[in-house]
């Protein structure tokens, strides 16, 4: 049976998948559509999550690799307003979620248990583990692909 | 030739230009050697020729990352990191040369989207490094521009030594 940790390494490698195959097939028009009023395009998620998951792969190779490192919290919103998300590229996007991902999977699995409980000081929120980080990122695509999902239905309808 | 330490003399439009083209070098760099050869040490004491490779993408990645907190933020702190202790404890050598290379690649087509958008006195915003200090975006591109050069001209240092 595998352990926690293992169940989390195979779940963030299965991510960037899923993120691709969650838009596939989506015009431009259909990915930059606002079909709720008020919050995020389905380009604007896909393009959050790539950025996001880099941030965070960083914060946890720091804490693999470094005693206690200080990890930087980012303004979302801020990027996503100023970092023109609709005039960026979704196959740049979803490739670099995947890749960054990948990458990181070859060293999750080889790391020893042991280093799942290490940590980094983040400046927002206080100490964090690998593992927390890790189970975090997991919890962050799956909180954005439920809206991802709605948005689409709602997109496919128009 | 190891090119000339940072800041490269060029205008920002031009270090974008430069960013942007030689992006493809790393993949260049490496084209048809081995995996043998990538974990090899030709040089004694340096780093390998993977571990060079799997330094630039974390690098990056990184310079990116400065380089859009900057443009998006007031002020954002920039963090340094340990690259020694990166390759000493992340497995550079069970890491993969293609998918460094398609990062890297990726980083950059993704990145200059962004920086063709940005207007002049965009360039000019900075961040504070807990290094180097004050950074504006076009000190993040010069180092990075220059970065990756400093190591491709190691990378064919040990291609050379390798007979390759």
């Amino acid at each position: 049976m595998a352990s926690a940790v293992e169940s989390s390494i195979e779940e963030f490698a299965a991510g960037g998948e899923k993120l691709r195959k969650a838009v596939a097939g989506l015009s431009h028009e259909q990915l930059t559509a606002f079909p709720v009023p008020g919050t995020w395009s389905i380009q604007q998620i896909v393009v959050h999550m790539a950025d996001s998951d880099g941030i965070g792969i960083d914060r946890m190779k720091r804490i693999a690799a470094s005693d206690n490192p200080l990890l930087i919290g980012y303004n979302e919103t801020e990027f996503a307003e100023r970092l023109c998300y609709h005039d960026q590229s979704i196959e740049d996007a979803l490739a670099l979620f995947e890749i960054n991902r990948r990458q990181f999977v070859r060293v999750l699995k080889r790391l020893p248990v042991t280093a799942f409980e290490r940590t980094g000081i983040h400046n927002e929120i206080g100490k964090v583990s690998l593992a927390s980080q890790l189970k975090k990122y997991n919890e962050h695509l799956e909180h954005h692909m439920r809206y991802l999902v709605d948005k689409r239905k709602r997109v496919e309808k128009t | 030739m190891i090119p000339p330490a940072p800041p490269l003399k060029l205008p920002a439009r031009e270090l974008i230009a430069a960013y942007g083209a030689d992006a493809p070098k790393l993949r260049a760099a490496i084209s048809g050697l081995s995996q043998a050869d990538l974990i090899a040490r030709p040089i004694a004491g340096k780093w390998s020729t993977l571990e060079v490779v799997i330094h630039l993408a974390d690098a990056e990645v990184a310079f990116a990352d400065r380089v859009k907190r900057i443009l998006a933020m007031d002020e954002p702190q920039l963090l340094a990191w340990h690259e020694n202790k990166f390759i000493e404890r992340l497995h550079y050598h069970d890491q993969s040369a293609e998918d460094a290379v398609k990062l890297v690649e990726a980083v950059r087509a993704n990145t200059k989207r962004i920086l063709d958008k940005a207007s002049d006195a965009d360039l000019q915003r900075r961040g504070i490094h807990n290094d180097r200090g004050p950074q504006t975006v076009t000190d993040v591109l010069s180092y990075c521009v220059w970065h990756l050069n400093h190591h491709l001209s190691f990378v064919a240092e040990k291609r050379k030594a390798l007979g390759k």
